[in-house]
C-alpha cells in the first residue's frame, strides 16, 4: 500500500510547553488509523498541526508526497484533507443543509469567478445525498443548533465528506455520544472506509477502536510509545502504564 | 524643567491608569469593551456636587462619588450586561454606546451644558527644592493614584477576591470548576473599577477645577488605547502603559519646538500597536 | 409635498448604507464601528470629481464607487487580520483619521467643506426634487437586489460561514481572511454609492457629516430592524430616519430618548424587530 500522509519529526510547543516532541507517523491509501492516548498527549495538537490549523516548529507533514505544514486549513481543505472537531462546530445559525453546502462551495471559493454564483439543483442533490449518507435527510432545513450531539457529529461529518477528501480526520467522534448512538457512528466509519478513504481516528477509549482499525499508534507527552495491532498495542506495558489513573483502557 | 513635565506626566499618567484599569477589569473578566466606563468617570465628578451639598468637605466627597459610581457600575452590569453576555458581541458594545450617550445627556439636562467650577477652591502650593519647582496640584494627583494603586495591587495580589478576579479572567469555565463564584467575581471587578474611575472624575475636577458633561469624552478614547498598548486585559500592562501615555505626552508638550496637538498621541501610539503589535505589550 | 420628497430620498439614501453595512456586520459578523467613514469617502470623492474635475453627476457617482471600494480594500486589508475587539478600535479609529483629513487637509475644503456639488441632471435639465426621489429608489431597489445576490450565492454562504465559526469556516475550505475583506469592500462601495447621492442632494457637504455618531446610527438601523436581513435595514432605515422628525416636539430630549431607545433594544430585543430570530417576526410568520 502507497503511504498518503506521512508526519515526519513533528514538534510543536505553546510557551513553555512541548506538545509534540518530534512525531512521525505514516498513514497508507485506504487505511483505518487509530490515535490513542491519555488526556493531554498531544493528539488533537497533531490533528490541528495535519489540518493546517497549527504550524510545526519542527519537522515536515507531507501528503501525497507534498510538504502541506504551513499551508493554512482551507488550503489543506482543498488539497483533499478533512476533519472534524473534539467538540462540535456547527454553524450554528445555518440549516442543516447550508452546513453542508458551505463545504460543497469548495471550489468556487477559489478565486472569484464564481463567488456570486447561486447554489444549483446539483449542488442541493448533492448535499441530500450527503445528508442520507449521515442519516440526516430528514432534519435538512432544520436550524443546526437545535439538534442533538450526536445528530451535530454526523452533521461534522457530512460537511467534511462534502470536500471530497481523500484523508479524513476524526477528533473523538464518539465523545459524550450514548451507547445507542456510537453503534451508528461505527457503521459511518466503516461506510467511510469501504469508499476508499484514509481515515485517522483518535479517540481515547481504546475499546471503540478496536473492532474497527487495523493500526494503532499511541501518543503519550507528544511522543508515540507503541505502534501495532489493537491487541499488541492493549497489552503494551508502556501504553497500559501511560493509561493508569485513566478511566478505561479496554 | 525636565522635572516639571516628569511630575506632570505622572499626575496625568495617574489619571489614565486609574480610568484605564476599570476597562482592563471588565474586559477581563467579561470580555466586554465598557465604553461607558467613560461615562461612570464624569458621574464622579457630578457626584462631588451632590457630595458637597450634603457635607462640604473633600473627603465626604471622595467616599460618596466613589460609592456612588461603585454602585452604578453594579448596577450595570446586573441589570445591562449580564442579561445579554450570550449575545453576538456587538449587542453589548452597542449597549454600552447607548448607556454613555445616555449619562452624558443627562448630565447635560441635570446640570446644564457649561463647565461648572469644582465647589471647594484648593489653593496649591508650589515645593521647590533647590532649583525645582512642584507643583501641589500634581503631587496631590500622583500621590493619590499610587495610593489607589497601592490597595488595588493589594486586592489584586493579597486577597482571595483578587485571586478570584484574576482566575475567572484566565478561564471562566475553569474557574467555576473550582468553585469560584463568577457572578460575585464580575459584580466585585465593575465595583473596584467604577470606583476607580469615580475617583479618577473627582481628581480630575479638582486638578482642572472644570466639571461639564462631555468631560468623559477625551478619557473614553485615550483609556481605550491605553488597554490596547498595555493589552486587554493586563493590569500591569494598563499601569505601564497609562504612565508612559502620561509621560510621553507631557515630554512631547515640553520639548517639541512645534505646537502638537496633546491628545493625538494616544491616538498614534493606538494606532501603531493596532498595526505592528495588536497584542500590546503584555497581552495574551 | 417636497418635505415627504426629501424624506423619502432620506429614506432611501440611509436603507442603502444599511444594506452595505449589513453586509459587513450581518452577513460576515464583523465589527465595523467607522462606517460612516466609507460614506464621507464617497460623498467626498463623489463632490470633488465634479467640483474639480467638472464631471456631471454621472460620471462622479460611479467614479465615487470604485474609488470608496479601493479605499476600503487598502483600509480593510491590515484591519482585518486583527480580531473582533481589535477590529471595533480599529475602525473607530478610521472613521476618527477620515474624519481629521476631510477637515484639516485643504484638499478636502477644511472646515469650509465643499460646495457647489451639481444636482444631478439629464440633457441639461436639472432634476427635479421627484425626479431625485424615483433616482433614489431605484438605487435603493439596486443595491437591495445586490444585497440579496450575496446573501443566496456562494460568497453569501461563505461569509455566514465565517461570521459563525472561523476555524469551522477555514476547514471547509473558505478563504476566512479573503471573505472578510471582500465583505468590507463590498460594504464600502455600496456606502460609496449612498455617499455620493448626498452629496448631490445636499450640494454641500461637511466632515461633520460623517462622524462616530452617524456610525453609530447606523448600525443601529441594521440592529433594530433585525441584523443580517434585508427586510431589517429596510425598517431599521426608515425608523431611524423618521425619528429625529418624529421626536421634534420632543426637542431637548432628543438625544435622551435616543440613547435610551438603544439601550432598550439592546437590552430586550437585539435580534431587532424583524430579524430572524426575533419574537415579533415570528409572530408575524405565524410560528412563536
Amino acid at each position: 500500500m502507497s503511504t498518503i500522509l506521512e508526519v515526519k519529526n513533528v514538534k510543536k510547543r505553546f510557551g513553555g510547553i512541548e506538545a509534540l516532541k518530534g512525531v512521525s507517523i505514516a498513514l497508507s491509501k485506504g487505511e483505518i488509523l487509530g490515535l490513542i492516548g491519555p488526556n493531554g498527549a498531544g493528539k488533537t495538537t497533531l490533528f490541528n498541526c495535519i489540518a493546517g490549523v497549527y504550524h510545526p516548529d519542527d519537522g515536515e507533514i507531507l501528503f501525497k508526497n507534498r510538504r502541506i505544514d504551513m499551508l493554512p486549513p482551507h488550503r489543506v481543505a482543498e488539497l483533499g484533507i478533512a476533519r472534524t472537531f473534539q467538540i462540535v462546530r456547527p454553524f450554528k445559525t445555518l440549516s442543516v443543509i447550508d452546513n453542508v453546502l458551505v463545504a460543497l462551495g469548495l471550489k468556487n471559493y477559489i478565486g472569484y469567478k464564481n463567488l456570486f454564483k447561486k447554489p444549483g439543483a446539483n449542488d442541493f442533490k448533492k448535499a441530500i445525498e450527503l445528508l442520507k449518507a449521515v442519516g440526516l435527510e430528514s432534519k435538512k432545513d432544520e436550524v443546526s443548533e437545535n439538534l442533538s450531539l450526536g445528530e451535530l457529529r454526523r452533521l461534522e461529518v457530512a460537511r467534511a465528506l462534502a470536500l471530497d477528501p481523500e484523508i479524513i480526520l476524526l477528533d473523538e467522534p464518539y465523545a459524550g455520544l450514548r451507547r445507542h448512538e456510537e453503534g451508528r457512528i461505527s457503521d459511518m466509519i466503516r461506510e467511510l472506509h469501504s469508499r476508499g478513504l484514509s481515515i485517522i481516528i483518535v479517540e481515547h477509549r481504546v475499546r471503540l477502536l478496536m473492532e474497527l482499525v487495523e493500526r494503532v499508534v499511541v501518543l503519550d507527552m507528544g511522543e508515540l510509545i507503541a505502534e501495532g495491532s489493537p491487541d499488541e498495542v492493549r497489552n503494551n506495558p508502556r501504553v497500559i502504564k501511560a493509561y493508569l489513573g485513566e478511566e478505561e483502557v479496554a | 524643567m525636565l522635572l516639571q513635565q516628569i511630575i506632570n506626566g505622572l499626575a496625568s499618567g495617574g489619571i489614565y491608569t486609574l480610568v484605564a484599569l476599570g476597562l482592563t477589569l471588565v474586559y477581563g473578566v467579561l470580555k466586554i469593551l465598557h465604553i461607558a466606563h467613560a461615562g461612570i468617570y464624569a458621574l464622579g465628578a457630578y457626584m462631588a456636587l451632590i457630595a458637597y451639598k450634603i457635607y462640604p468637605n473633600i473627603y465626604f466627597a471622595f467616599f460618596f462619588a466613589m460609592v456612588s459610581t461603585a454602585l452604578a457600575g453594579y448596577l450595570v452590569q446586573k441589570y445591562l450586561y449580564w442579561p445579554i453576555i450570550d449575545q453576538p458581541r456587538i449587542v453589548p458594545l452597542i449597549a454600552s454606546i447607548g448607556l454613555f450617550l445616555a449619562l452624558e445627556e443627562l448630565y447635560r439636562l441635570i446640570w446644564g451644558p457649561y463647565v461648572i467650577p469644582f465647589p471647594q477652591k484648593f489653593h496649591w502650593k508650589t515645593y521647590t527644592i533647590g532649583k525645582i519647582r512642584l507643583p501641589g496640584a500634581d503631587l496631590f494627583v500622583f500621590a493619590l493614584s499610587l495610593i489607589f494603586l497601592a490597595i488595588l495591587y493589594w486586592i489584586v495580589n493579597r486577597t482571595r477576591i483578587g485571586l478570584a478576579m484574576r482566575a475567572v479572567a484566565d478561564d471562566k469555565e475553569v474557574a467555576e470548576a473550582s468553585g469560584i463564584n463568577s457572578k460575585w467575581t464580575i459584580a466585585l471587578s465593575f465595583i473596584i473599577g467604577s470606583a476607580l474611575a469615580g475617583a479618577a472624575g473627582l481628581m480630575v475636577g479638582v486638578y482642572y477645577n472644570s466639571i461639564y458633561p462631555t468631560m468623559g469624552d477625551v478619557p473614553a478614547y485615550k483609556s481605550l488605547a491605553v488597554i490596547v498598548v498595555g493589552g486587554m486585559g493586563s493590569i500591569e500592562g494598563t499601569v505601564v502603559a497609562g504612565f508612559g501615555l502620561g509621560l510621553l505626552e507631557a515630554l512631547l508638550l515640553g520639548f517639541l519646538p512645534f505646537a502638537f496637538p496633546r491628545d493625538a498621541l494616544a491616538f498614534i501610539a493606538m494606532i501603531i500597536f493596532l498595526l505592528i503589535k495588536p497584542e500590546g505589550l503584555f497581552g495574551r | 409635498m417636497n418635505y415627504y420628497l426629501t424624506i423619502l430620498i432620506y429614506i432611501g439614501i440611509n436603507s442603502i448604507l444599511a444594506l452595505s453595512l449589513n453586509i459587513i456586520v450581518g452577513y460576515a459578523g464583523q465589527i465595523s464601528l467607522g462606517h460612516a467613514a466609507f460614506y464621507g469617502i464617497g460623498a467626498y470623492s463623489s463632490a470633488l470629481i465634479a467640483t474639480k474635475l467638472g464631471v456631471s453627476f454621472w460620471v462622479a457617482l460611479p467614479s465615487a464607487i470604485v474609488i470608496t471600494a479601493i479605499v476600503g480594500a487598502i483600509l480593510g486589508l491590515p484591519s482585518l487580520r486583527v480580531s473582533e475587539d481589535f477590529l471595533a478600535i480599529t475602525t473607530i479609529g478610521i472613521n476618527f483619521v477620515v474624519q481629521a483629513v476631510f477637515k484639516y487637509v485643504k484638499f478636502f475644503g477644511g472646515a469650509l467643506g465643499v460646495s457647489g456639488i451639481p444636482f444631478p441632471s439629464l440633457g441639461g435639465h436639472r432634476f427635479s426634487l421627484a425626479a431625485f426621489a424615483v433616482m433614489t429608489a431605484i438605487f435603493t431597489v439596486i443595491s437591495a437586489l445586490v444585497a440579496h445576490l450575496i446573501n443566496t450565492s456562494w460568497i453569501g454562504l461563505g461569509l455566514k460561514a465565517v461570521r459563525e465559526d472561523e476555524l469551522a469556516a477555514s476547514s471547509s475550505g473558505v478563504n476566512v481572511y479573503k471573505f472578510k475583506v471582500l465583505a468590507f469592500v463590498l460594504g464600502s462601495a455600496l456606502a460609496g454609492l449612498a455617499g455620493s447621492l448626498y452629496a448631490h442632494f445636499m450640494m454641500f457637504i461637511t466632515a461633520d457629516d460623517f462622524g462616530f455618531p452617524l456610525s453609530i446610527a447606523i448600525l443601529s438601523m441594521i440592529v433594530i430592524g433585525g441584523i443580517g436581513t434585508v427586510r431589517g435595514a429596510f425598517l431599521g432605515a426608515l425608523l431611524l430616519t423618521i425619528m429625529p422628525e418624529v421626536f421634534r416636539p420632543l426637542s431637548d430630549y432628543r438625544m435622551l430618548v435616543y440613547a435610551i431607545l438603544l439601550i432598550l433594544f439592546m437590552r430586550f430585543l437585539p435580534e431587532g424587530l424583524i430579524g430572524d430570530e426575533s419574537i415579533v417576526w415570528k409572530k408575524i410568520r405565524g410560528k412563536a
